[in-house]
């Protein structure tokens, strides 16, 4: 029989691992014949395969596209060191899974920027797919690269190798985009001709159109538009109408095992916690939640389609979904027996969360989690986790009678005026946590406690109240996480209390990206050509090689991390607007100074700006 | 019910290894709605038993799964409803029920029924020019073959020449180039037409099927009989310029070797 035509032939496919990775074919994948369609478009996910396939975000929008007849939407994730080579060697092109053909020959490339760590990867896929690095370099024939994601919020490390970076919710404007590329097209306009019209669209910002200059110092002195369709503020897009819009009934199995291999249900986009250091909180507002009879379709529709065992809800804090109560149990209810495990993420531990634990999960073998961020109340205020040492306690307690012994705590250090008691308290915490389940009688608990302590260093973000605040240095993190080493070693419990920590090497070179301007393209573009890429993969980053780079262009770290920034600072993300505005910031990052705590969306408005965009928490109950 | 699924593996889905295949099926049960029996305990999981797991790169028509189900189904409404689920990759043959658990009897699965299986070898079109049908004769008109077998326990020398029980040229049509006289040929024509289905087709157009010694006491894989004749040959020949495609499992039912969905 005449078999599908692979990029890759066999003698290379079975020499590296996990050939799945570069075949396609899985379950509900879209196939279309080209010669039907207008317009070829590529969504990336700059990582490796399984980590790219779990992605919920690349679900939606390959659905999206592919609901119009005229585009044809395929995907490629990050070659793994092994066939890098190989293609490299041989010199054949990267390629979409769905026809096999390669990158070059899309009229568009869409990169998700889900995290700072996979910029080399994206210059990988360029190269791979032979197309210029360099948004500058591209002529009419080269496919329009476009970026989009949580990182696209400060796009000014990447942006001399995008054409495009979409602000914001990939559900409002890309259709739009689209008419208006073929549009040009019919009309024999050029590559420049479209990135014209395109700078006009909302959302949307092409890099190009806008030239910045420095001061003396090397903070900006001007970033303005150097053509009149480009708006000097580009406002993020958001979709209000999250109940009626589009979203999977049947999302894409993978072949072999993923790292979210399930069904995913986004109950709700935004957050009302308002927590200091948090990006997504900021830039996802206003809170919209779906409603339930949308959900409840969706997840039959998605179970009977992919026949996945596992139905997950996403968000950013599941717990404040207003009907979580009533989607669970009917989750539950409908699915139970069907052997359809539900998996709850970002609950908080209450009797609620428990019981519901209790009914889906193995008490022996699963765990319980909590984020309390910091180990003191006044830290704790500072980044306003509105969390109680008592809510934790007494959540703890609750679930350690329920039978659970597995607790996992998750801290960051190097927080804005985090001092040495700070941390320590972090140790007091979890031994006061082992206390709680020790207190138990002998006969009703389940053997030892099993207290895992994580903490992770402090970056600050855009868009968040810490914008301006200084990254701690490396020794500041490293001494502070010694000093939690040794405090948790003196405790009591210590036997019953494990610390694992972060990096502080890729961490500190995430604060470099998560806060650079343009100057850093030409260090990312020449990390690359040193040879390196996966640098969120431990086992191939290379610090080295960074230091190496900056230190060759003259490229300060500190300028980027420990710098404290003034308000009137032109910061490189300023030109976007994702509605909470910077004064509310910086009034947020004075009140965390003062040990301040802000209300959530719920409790009292604090005016962020976010309900300029006309509806979510901001107009609960008013309509 | 207990049923025994018969289906094909081919195209890219011979890229994916055993552990997903089992998950495929799992998934591919429950796209299909089927009432699968599930195991006891906290971690129930549907009750599957798969024949013999297919290297990397392989094709198939015979590879074969058993299941158990809470309720009876028509098994051709089996094959059907599978079909219409399953994505290119994987096709189902045939459903057959079999015989169901009973209490104090072993169970027999379609794994501990296997003793031979059929290969088609295809040779690729870059693989050096030999002929085909002359190798095969002397390779196998030799007293004995002595070969390295790689055991889970280690290594030991066997004599191939007592695995293989039928070796065809097939360039052209099904040519006898040797049928072991202890036993009855089992490769027939109709087995030939409905098990190269889904096998690839290379220009050159030169093949050779081999039945071979299968299943848990002794196992030859068919690169294995590949690469000794290429090297007791000396024709610059190894698994790497062929594809392989299994055509058949067989168990023994009563003296006869038989494809599994047969032993009910």
């Amino acid at each position: 029989m005449k078999e599908t035509r692979l990029a890759l032939s066999d003698d290379i496919l079975l020499n590296i691992e996990k050939p799945a990775r570069y075949i396609g074919g899985e379950v509900n994948m879209i196939r279309k014949d080209i010669k039907d369609t207008d317009v070829r478009f590529c969504m990336c996910f700059p990582d490796v395969y399984e980590v790219g396939m779990s992605h919920l975000g690349i679900q939606i929008l390959y659905d999206m596209f592919n609901k119009r007849d005229d585009v044809y939407c395929e995907r490629v994730y990050s070659p793994w060191p092994d066939l890098d080579k190989i293609l490299r060697e041989r010199n054949i092109p990267l390629f979409a899974l769905e026809s096999q053909e390669p990158l070059y020959k899309f009229d568009f490339i869409g990169i998700t920027l889900q995290y700072e760590m996979c910029y080399t990867n994206i210059l990988q896929i360029l190269d791979l797919g032979k197309i210029p690095l360099l948004s500058a370099d591209r002529g009419n024939d080269c496919p329009i690269v476009i970026g989009g994601g949580p990182c696209s919020y400060n796009p000014e490390p990447i942006a001399d190798f995008f054409d495009i970076f979409y602000m914001g919710e990939g559900e409002t404007m890309y259709y739009k985009l689209i008419d208006t590329y073929k549009q040009n097209r019919a009309m024999g306009g050029s590559r420049e001709d479209f990135l014209r019209k395109a700078a006009s669209l909302p959302g949307m910002y092409v890099p190009k159109f806008y030239d910045v200059s420095y001061n003396e110092d090397g903070t900006i002195k001007e970033f303005t538009p150097n053509i009149p369709e480009a708006p000097s503020v580009i406002r993020k897009e958001v979709e209000m109408s999250l109940s009626d819009t589009f979203y999977p009934d049947a999302p894409l199995v993978p072949l072999i095992q993923a790292v979210q291999d399930r069904v995913v249900l986004e109950i709700q986009r935004g957050c009302i916690r308002g927590c200091r250091f948090c990006q997504a909180g900021m830039i996802y507002r206003p809170i919209r939640e779906r409603e339930l009879e949308f959900l409840k379709d969706k997840a039959k529709k998605m179970l009977d389609s992919t026949g996945h065992e596992e139905i997950t809800l996403s968000s950013l804090s599941s717990s404040d979904y207003s009907k979580l109560k009533e989607l669970v149990y009917y989750l539950i209810d409908e699915y139970q027996d069907k052997h359809v495990n539900i998996a709850l993420p970002s609950l908080r531990i209450d009797s609620f969360a428990l019981d519901v634990m209790k009914k889906v999960q193995d008490v022996n073998k699963s765990s319980i989690t909590f984020a309390p961020e910091a180990g003191s109340q006044r830290m704790r205020d500072v980044i306003n986790k509105g969390l109680t040492k008592e809510n934790i306690l007494s959540g703890a307690e609750l679930a350690f009678q329920s039978g659970w012994n597995k607790v996992k705590l998750y801290f960051m250090l190097g927080l804005p005026t985090e001092a040495e008691e700070d941390v320590k308290e972090i140790a007091s915490l979890a031994n006061e946590m082992a206390e709680a389940y020790y207190r138990i009688p002998k006969s009703e608990r389940n053997g030892r406690v099993n207290i895992t302590v994580s903490t992770s260093y402090f970056i600050p973000k855009p868009f968040t109240p810490f914008q301006w605040a200084g990254m701690k240095t490396r020794d500041f993190y490293n001494n502070h996480q010694n000093i939690l080493s040794k405090e948790i070693k003196d405790t009591i419990n210590y036997k019953s209390i494990r610390y694992i920590w972060h990096d502080d090497k890729t961490s500190e070179l995430e604060g470099v990206l998560a806060r650079g301007d343009r100057k850093l393209c030409k260090a990312i573009l020449e990390v690359y050509k040193r040879g390196q890429i996966f640098d969120a993969w431990v086992e191939w980053f290379n610090y080295d090689i960074w230091l190496e780079v900056f230190k060759d262009l003259n490229i300060d770290i500190d300028f980027y991390t420990l710098r404290e920034r003034k308000y009137d600072e032109i910061l490189p993300w300023d030109f976007i607007d994702v509605g909470v505005t910077k004064k509310f910031l910086y009034k947020e990052y004075e009140k965390a100074i003062n040990v301040e705590v802000t209300p959530n969306c719920r409790a009292k408005c604090a005016g962020c700006g976010a309900s300029s965009f006309g509806g979510g928490v901001c107009f609960e109950g008013k309509n | 019910m207990r049923a025994r699924i018969k289906f094909s593996k081919y195209d890219t889905m011979r890229f994916i290894g055993h552990l997903d295949i089992q998950r495929y099926f799992q998934r591919l049960f429950n796209r299909a709605n089927l009432p699968m029996k599930y195991s006891e305990g906290f971690h129930p999981h549907q009750i599957l038993s798969f024949a013999q797991p297919l290297s990397l790169g392989v094709t198939s028509d015979g590879e074969y799964l058993d299941i158990e189900l809470t309720e009876d189904v028509d098994t051709d409404e089996i094959t059907k409803i599978l079909n219409e689920k399953a994505s290119q990759g994987i096709f189902i043959n045939k459903t057959v029920r079999i015989s169901d658990r009973e209490d104090n009897k072993k169970l027999v699965t379609c794994m501990s029924l296997i003793e031979r299986a059929v290969y088609l070898i295809i040779i690729k079109d870059d693989a050096p020019c030999f002929d085909i049908k002359k190798v095969l004769s002397d390779f196998l008109g030799s007293e004995k073959i002595n070969v390295i077998k790689k055991t889970k326990k280690g290594e030991k020398e066997i004599d191939l020449k007592e695995f293989i029980y039928e070796v065809y040229d097939f360039t052209s049509e099904p040519d006898p180039v040797y049928i072991d006289p202890s036993a009855k040929p089992v490769v027939t024509t109709d087995m030939i037409n409905s098990s190269i289905v889904h096998a690839p087709d290379y220009d050159n157009g030169r093949r050779f099927i081999i039945s071979l010694a299968a299943g848990s006491e002794i196992n030859i894989n068919p690169e294995l009989f590949i690469n000794t004749l290429g090297e007791t040959m000396n024709c610059d020949f190894d698994s790497k310029y062929c594809r392989i495609h299994r055509m058949e499992l067989l168990g023994r039912n009563k003296n006869e070797s038989v494809p599994l969905c047969q032993i009910l």
